[in-house]
């Protein structure tokens, strides 16, 4: 059978750069900003999707000079020892990244929808359609994710319009009450929701027109900005930043208190958490396919469906580290330190020595 | 895997003290009652189709904990209609039964959290023959929307948002046991997490309309203490105005009321006549409002009309001045009702 399994396009890329980032945020995030910033959080947001741009610019520059991923690119400017510890560097992240993820799902999985399933099983049957949408290649997993996501995302902005019915708009009032200095420290906390820009890292070389990188980074930092803002205002505006504070998952207590117009649907939270789960298994797909990438190219083989097949028991056992939510917050403050050099301290260095050695050039 | 048919639905939920502890009440329908036999014979069974099953506890899971071991079929709580929260407890404080409620995953936060003015388990006894279901007949009395001014018109999401934005105040729904009948006219004034008293339907209503929530309401007064007219508030829009800021703040409510004429023993209304039955609504609804005002601002000052709310919101530096000491500010607050009201239907009798 032939199969163009080599290249995506420019919007599939963008697709997948966007599934990444819409993930666990969409129900925690409006709690993680309101905890620091009050009824300010939303403008932290947009303050995180300004960084967001600048880190994701870079990456961009970085992938479209050099055309190569993340390893690839270090061996060629600083030497195979560098490659080999940025790359290690980035295995960690990935799975630290996939195994929070993972981890919270199975937790409200085991708290709304399946109770007495156990939760090593939920995380064992995400984890093993993970690997199956990735064992062949980068297209049949982008399309994977190309079919889920616009369904589960336009589902999802359905739902959260439904609650719009009971929004009071002054609930986000008074504007700029919260001390800058909060305001900042709430966007770096929103950068955990926001990023997902640095797996182009690893998509270089499988972008069939690498120099349109910095259109797929501008057009996925507007819609994930503006989608996250829409979801913390009109969480704000239904449950009040008092209300926000209070619950893990602020976005579904809100989805649990809606009745959808003209009582069809008088549950919109169970539909809401099987929508969940789709953006989930797309934020894990790409996270899992990348750390096939950089381990490929760091360990020189070929095969994806057996580079997936050893990284399996790793996925498990990462994710089951943390037990509850607590446990798996401690693990998300190690993963949010680990944003800065994965996403915008490594690709910088790259990208001023790539200028400095006047590589990937056009001769 | 639970089947549906091996599950049971709490339809309502009532909690009341039983000395240190919580007695709750729960209801639920009997299927087979309400249905038919399993064998597909005729509709309705002989005898109650509500069981009601009580329980002493220390919390809300460990009450459905312990009546597992007395139900046949599995216990789904998370289609619960109504939870009651009887009037001695409430005066006790209900900061711990909130807790459960908003810990407990499967609660039903489209439900109605409701006082009684009585104890919950004597109003989850009344049967009614209106509706099969006494869950059903509880919930319409308020889903319903039939003069929704007339009463605290919020469920169980609604007033959680309001007691933590207000911190342990609140106004909520209340049920009275009214002959045969369950009434839920008026409110319960919360504050603190205590009930410390009720509002009656008139003032509820001019609190109702003084936040603007007072829809397709209607009321009867007398023009000049003799004209009986009858008129519904269809939509009220309040727009509060603060006017100075000393030592206590002066704030002008400007409400404008869209009013529609019901009934009214009277000749044609004219010119002069309108202006009359404009002026003696504006009275009434003034009057109305200043009676709720009264009762929640004088006698149980607590500011559950969002004063602080407005003032922080729109002037959060005033509100820097006040913050502390509000709960002794707030019963002076000055506050100016000036109510327009506009006819838009006459009715169909010149």
């Amino acid at each position: 059978m032939l199969m163009d399994n080599e290249k995506i396009s420019t919007r599939q890329a963008i697709v997948f750069l966007i599934s990444v980032a819409v993930g666990v945020g969409i129900l925690s995030l409006p709690r993680q900003v309101d905890e620091k910033a009050g009824q300010d959080g939303w403008i932290s947001i947009i303050i995180g999707g300004l960084f967001t741009l600048i880190g994701s610019i870079i990456v961009a520059a970085v992938v479209s000079r050099q055309k190569k991923d993340v390893v690839k690119i270090t061996e060629d400017l600083m030497g195979k020892f560098a490659s080999i510890v940025v790359g290690m560097f980035y295995i960690v992240y990935f799975i630290v990244m996939a195994a929070v993820v993972n981890q919270t799902f199975a937790e409200v999985a085991n708290l709304y929808l399946l109770e007495n399933t156990p939760k090593e099983f939920t995380i064992i049957t995400m984890l093993l359609l993970v690997f199956y949408a990735c064992r062949i290649g980068i297209e049949p997993t982008v399309r994977a994710i190309m079919i889920l996501f616009p369904f589960a995302t336009f589902l999802f902005i359905f739902i959260i319009f439904t609650c719009l019915s009971r929004a009071k708009i002054d609930e986000i009032l008074p504007f700029f009450s919260t001390p800058v200095n909060k305001i900042f420290t709430a966007s770096f906390e929103s950068l955990f929701s926001l990023e997902g820009f640095e797996l182009l890292l690893v998509l270089g070389p499988y972008l069939r027109r690498p120099e349109k990188a910095k259109k797929i980074v501008i057009i996925y930092t507007e819609i994930v900005t503006f989608f996250y803002v829409f979801i913390t205002l009109v969480t704000f505006m239904v449950l009040g930043k008092n209300e926000t504070k209070l619950f893990k998952w602020p976005v579904f207590m809100m989805i649990k208190g809606i009745t959808a117009p003209g009582e069809i649907f008088e549950r919109m939270d169970a539909i809401s958490i099987s929508i969940w789960v789709i953006e989930i298994f797309t934020t894990v797909v790409a996270y899992y396919f990348a750390e096939i990438q950089v381990l490929k190219s760091l360990s020189g083989l070929k095969e994806q469906r057996y580079v997936g097949g050893i990284l399996f028991p790793l996925f498990y056992f990462i994710t089951n580290m943390p037990k509850n939510f607590t446990e798996n917050q401690i693990i998300a403050g190690f993963a949010n330190y680990l944003i800065y050099p994965a996403a915008f301290i490594i690709p910088l260095l790259l990208y001023i020595i790539s200028i400095f050695k006047k590589r990937g050039e056009e001769s | 895997m639970v089947d549906i048919d091996k599950r049971i639905f709490i339809g309502n939920v009532g909690i009341d003290k039983k000395e240190d502890k919580y007695l709750f009440t729960f209801t639920y329908p009997i299927v087979r009652k309400l249905v038919g036999g399993e064998g597909g014979g005729g509709g309705g069974g002989e005898g109650k189709s509500i069981y009601i099953i009580k329980t002493e506890a220390r919390s809300l899971t460990e009450a459905i904990s312990l009546i597992a071991h007395r139900t046949s079929r599995r216990i789904n709580f998370d289609h619960s209609r109504n939870i009651i929260i009887g009037e001695e407890l409430a005066k006790d404080g209900i900061k711990e039964i909130i807790d459960s409620l908003e810990r407990n995953p499967q609660t039903n936060r489209r439900s109605y959290l409701i006082i009684a003015k009585d104890r919950a388990e004597k109003i989850l006894s009344k049967e009614n023959d209106q509706e099969i279901l006494l869950a059903y007949y509880i919930e319409y009395l308020f889903k319903s929307k039939q003069n929704p001014g007339d009463y605290v018109d919020r469920d169980f999401s609604e007033v959680m948002e309001q007691i933590h934005s207000l911190k342990g105040d609140a106004l909520m729904p209340v049920i009275t046991v009214a002959g045969k009948d369950l009434d839920a006219n008026g409110g319960a004034v919360i504050k603190d997490y205590r009930l410390i008293g009720y509002l009656n339907t008139e003032e509820v209503r001019g609190i109702n309309i003084l936040l603007g929530k007072a829809m397709q309401t209607i009321t009867a007064f007398d023009i000049d203490g003799t004209k009986l007219a009858v008129c519904e508030i269809k939509s009220a829009r309040s727009t509060p105005v603060l006017l100075k800021a000393q030592e206590v703040p002066v704030i002008r409510y400007d409400i404008e009321v869209a009013a529609s004429l019901r009934e009214i023993h009277s000749d044609k209304i004219g010119k002069k006549g309108l202006k009359e039955l404009q002026e003696g609504f504006a009275k009434e609804i003034k009057k109305q409002i200043e009676a709720g005002l009264n009762r929640v601002q004088k006698d149980y000052k607590v500011d559950v009309i969002g004063v602080g709310e407005y003032l922080y919101k729109r002037k959060p530096k005033i509100w820097e001045k006040y913050e502390k000491d509000w709960e002794e500010i707030f019963p002076d607050v000055e506050i100016i009702v000036n109510p327009k009201v506009k006819f838009i239907n006459l009715g169909p009798v010149i």
